[in-house]
């Protein structure tokens, strides 16, 4: 059984970190750019999992760091969602520049 | 299995690729659904079955629902985002490219002591995690109570509808 | 440990007294429950421990920060009971929320490990994320809310990066054994460098430090003014006290790779914060930019990593929270008073029909300018014997100028507050918020008379 390096894991949590960074950038949907969050946080997760089992394979720290970023990514995705409702029942709209009224 | 591992990887930076270039919200989020599957797989490939469950329960199960009800909720079922001007899209790609550079440049020198060792399949069973837990991660255990109970109230607190303005 | 149920005991009682729907009962509840848990923190002075598996360290560190976030959360909380007057709803949870905010605070005061650093940095900001945006009707508080939520968590994220690089490297999430795997690793690897320059970035956007302050003006600026209070103090002496044990500690013997970066950080918060500064019309993102020249200051205790920047980051966070609280207290009372203008003009001749409150906010102010008499001046003093005790005597220099050119917009208020005329009424003083100006001004005096007895703790 041949084993994939460890590299390629990195390069693909790599990869998928930065199009979400790119997505958080580009888009102005509230809930797109929710999405590109949790998609970063995934790419973490990966990488997590990879150095455990690769690097570390009889610890389980990275699985359980991932455990914990899995639930505190659930109860933060909860909050911004009713932030997203408040914000939308009261002005109607999640377009990221709409919701702009505020300068630097 | 190194074949399986690169088909998966091309899924996952395809269907994230579709995450972020969707332009029908609803496209994004079953993109992000298959993506979170495909990194379930990466999960077990990876001897990590418990983590892949709780995975697949808690963000295609629960995460990605919220996100499909709250866009039907606003009924967003329409490609009409206007797009953000290209300059800002052209700086977010190159310093997006840069970064990446500079990560791929350090990550792929990662040098591994050999290929990585066989281990006995159950290492990743809830019963290893479960003693692990409660034994030496309690205090973290514990404590995140408070943070969803934070989480919970604050839900609440801006989600309640108000009558009138307070 | 005491201190951290206590606290936690005492906010999900807040969240039952709701139910009576009496505010008479929950603000002494809250006063109370901040009391008993200041109590139990000054109890564990001096007795350090380490408890579960060693995850959470107990040290005169810990305990002198916790104490000072107490403090600073009891001034806070004792102004909401002007502010949240004629809020008929949620007032307990709010006040729930805070506990819940400082409970994350004393996670982070007290890691050794890095499981716990990310998961109080999240219950830290949870709670905040809601508190932003607790002026529902408003499109402001919202929008803050929002906005802190995303840079939260693109911070989190980036942080968590990080996090797995360097455990990608170093095997560990300990503090004491990343330490041990610095020390004892001829040639570091690649991966752990980028780890250290992702966790430096991922703080850097939590305490608000330049280039990556960018959310703080409007943050600070859309919330409810307390809660831009709490904000700028309690979380700025928490991320600060985080920041200086993880780099004091886990990379303290690589020091030479990433001051190079805090020092480009450092001249850049301060070059930014203060010239923008000088542009503002409105006193609240006059004062959210002063709080970014402030993380400047703080960080170049950081930078002198010797045994008097602890102290002296400690001294700088409670003469900055002691400064910060009555000057958003009395921003308040005016803004109240001028249907919600809060521009420098706003302030123009309150010395004349409320001394008091000027006198307040000038003290406020002398003291974030560092001029003598007040804890400001000896809280930059010591900061800059620090860094020019480790050899930083060039951006000792600059962080001196930059202090000079703060002078100016502090100034610019004062001259509002004294000089000008304006049509400025009696402003009639709510007796709690009385007492929690008075004795904060009371106490950023003493600790410039007498700076001995706080710097000597730690």
């Amino acid at each position: 059984m041949e084993q994939v390096p460890l590299a390629h894991m990195l390069i693909l949590s790599t990869i998928l970190f930065f199009i979400g960074i790119y997505g958080f950038f580009t888009r102005r949907n509230m809930i797109t750019m929710l999405m590109s969050t949790e998609l970063i946080l995934n790419s973490v997760n990966i990488n997590f999992v990879a150095f455990n089992r690769y690097l570390y394979p009889h610890q389980l720290e990275g699985i359980f760091f991932t455990l914990f970023i899995i639930a505190v990514a659930a109860s933060e995705v909860s909050l911004a969602v009713a932030i997203i409702i408040n914000i939308y029942r009261k002005f109607k709209t999640i377009d990221i520049e709409e919701t702009d009224t505020m300068k630097y | 299995m190194s074949l399986l591992f690169y088909i998966l990887a091309a899924l996952s930076v395809l269907t994230g690729l579709g995450v972020v270039l969707a332009r029908n919200p609803i496209n994004s989020v079953l993109s992000l659904i298959a993506c979170f599957l495909t990194i379930a797989g990466h999960y077990v490939l990876l001897n990590a079955q418990f983590l892949a469950v709780v995975h697949v329960i808690v963000y295609t199960g629960a995460i990605m629902v919220l996100f499909l009800f709250v866009i039907m909720l606003m009924d967003m079922n329409r490609a009409n985002e206007p797009h953000k001007k290209w300059t800002t899209k052209l700086a977010a790609t190159l310093s997006g490219c840069l970064l990446l550079l500079v990560l791929l440049a350090s990550t792929a020198k990662v040098m591994l002591g050999g290929p990585a060792p066989v281990l006995s399949p159950d290492m990743g069973l809830i019963k290893n995690l479960g003693m692990v837990l409660y034994r030496d991660y309690l205090y973290p255990f514990e404590t995140s109570a408070i943070l969803f109970l934070s989480a919970m109230v604050g839900a609440m607190v801006l989600g309640k509808h108000e009558p009138k303005k307070i | 440990m005491a201190a951290l149920i206590s606290i936690a005991v005492f906010g999900i009682a807040l969240l039952y007294i709701e139910l009576t729907n009496s505010k008479k009962i929950q603000l002494p509840l809250a006063v109370v429950g901040l009391l008993v848990t200041l109590g139990l923190t000054v109890m564990q002075w001096n007795h350090p421990s380490s408890s579960f598996n060693n995850m959470a360290v107990t040290d005169n560190y810990s305990v002198a920060f916790n104490a000072s976030i107490l403090l600073s959360t009891m001034f806070v909380v004792l102004l909401s009971a002007y502010y949240y007057e004629d809020v008929k709803q949620h007032v307990a949870e709010i006040m729930a929320l805070m506990l819940f905010t400082v409970f994350g605070a004393f996670l982070i005061t007290s890691f050794s490990n890095m499981i716990m650093l990310f998961l109080g940095i999240e219950t830290l900001s949870i709670p905040l994320y809601v508190l932003a945006g607790s002026k529902k009707f408003s499109l402001r508080s919202n929008e803050a809310s929002f906005k802190y939520f995303l840079m939260g968590a693109f911070a989190s994220a980036i942080l968590l990066l990080g996090i797995t690089l360097v455990y990608g490297a170093s095997a560990t999430f300990q503090l004491s054994a990343i330490s041990d795997y610095v020390n004892n690793t001829k040639q570091l690897p690649g991966i752990f460098y980028m780890g250290i320059i992702l966790i430096l970035v991922g703080f850097s956007f939590k305490v608000a430090a330049a280039p990556f302050h960018f959310w703080t003006p409007d943050v600070y600026e859309g919330s409810p003014t307390l809660i831009t209070a709490f904000m700028a103090t309690v979380v700025k002496i928490a991320g600060f006290a985080a920041f200086y044990r993880l780099f004091s500690s886990a990379f303290s013997s690589i020091a030479t790779f990433w001051e190079p970066l805090l020092w480009g950080m450092i001249i850049l918060t301060l070059l930014i914060s203060n010239f923008a500064a000088l542009l503002q019309k409105g006193v609240k993102r006059l004062l959210a930019y002063s709080s970014i020249s402030h993380a400047g200051f703080l960080l170049l205790g950081i930078i002198a990593l010797n045994k008097l920047s602890a102290g002296g980051i400690f001294y700088y966070t409670l003469a900055y929270s002691l400064a910060t609280i009555p000057a958003f207290g009395v921003l308040i009372l005016v803004k109240n008073h001028r249907n919600s203008d809060d521009s420098i003009d706003a302030f123009n001749g309150l010395a004349k029909k409320n001394p008091l409150l000027a006198i307040v906010m000038s003290v406020a102010l002398l003291s974030m300018a560092g001029i003598p008499i007040t804890a400001g001046f000896f809280a930059k003093y010591y900061i800059f014997v620090a860094a020019i005790d480790s050899g930083y005597i060039l951006l000792t220099i600059f962080a001196v100028l930059a202090a000079v050119l703060g002078v100016f917009y502090y100034f610019r208020l004062l001259n509002a507050m004294f000089l000008k005329e304006g049509e400025a009424e009696k402003i009639k003083i709510p007796v709690v918020f009385g007492i929690s100006l008075l004795i904060t001004t009371i106490l950023t005096l003493a600790m410039g008379v007498f700076p001995d007895y706080i710097i000597k703790l730690l």
